[in-house]
């Protein structure tokens, strides 16, 4: 696994792109959920 | 603050609309993200419930993954470790694209979960707690789950009442 933290770059939930290197002005929670409710 | 799931963007759509999230919810069908980030679930082919806290110096000051689908972190916890590094000193990050997932994109079909049934739902969770921990009485280390997870069933109802309450004003 390479070190973290990894960049990338995932869509939201309006089909827009979010990159973590554009929002690291400020800390950043990601939250990994189970999904498939 | 962000969520990642193999959820795709129709269906994180549905979410963030269904429970007013004030966070974007991220689609990664393939796991990607997930596995790069170590906590992709190879049996359950999903995340494990995680929290990671990036400072901008690029140092992680909390993470957390959850043994299973109930074993989440503690709100307090992640946003304290939040609070410490807000004057870190920020650092460019670079790093290498990350590869292809180890999931086959595909959606189950399942019809999401409609809130208006969550507070029942949880209230029989509660139930269900509550009588396992009258039978065990002897059992510390039970009673000590069984207390953690009503306290988890209880901020649910709370929650989705409190949304529900929301989403009729």
């Amino acid at each position: 696994m390479a070190e973290l933290p990894v960049d990338f770059a995932l869509e939201d939930e309006n089909g827009h792109s979010w990159r973590l290197s554009d929002k690291l002005g400020d800390p950043v929670v990601l939250l990994f959920l189970r999904g498939d409710w | 603050m962000v969520g990642i799931s193999v959820d795709s963007v129709a269906r994180n759509r549905v979410m963030v609309d269904k429970l007013l999230l004030p966070f974007p919810m991220l689609a990664d069908p393939d796991a990607a993200v997930i596995a790069a980030y170590g906590v992709y679930h190879e049996k359950e082919r999903r995340a494990r419930p995680a929290a990671f806290v990036i400072a901008r110096d690029l140092s992680i000051p909390y993470r957390y993954v959850g043994r299973d689908f109930a074993d989440r972190p503690l709100t307090r916890e992640l946003f304290d470790a939040v609070d410490t590094v807000r004057d870190a000193v920020p650092t460019m990050l670079r790093s290498d694209p990350v590869p292809r997932g180890p999931r086959e994109p595909t959606d189950t079909g399942r019809v999401p979960f409609p809130l208006e049934h969550l507070p029942p739902y949880m209230r029989g969770v509660n139930f269900a707690l509550e009588a396992i921990g009258e039978r065990t009485p002897d059992d510390e280390r039970l009673q000590k789950e069984v207390a953690t997870y009503r306290s988890i069933a209880q901020d649910y109802m709370r929650h989705g009442l409190a949304t529900l309450k929301l989403r009729r004003s």
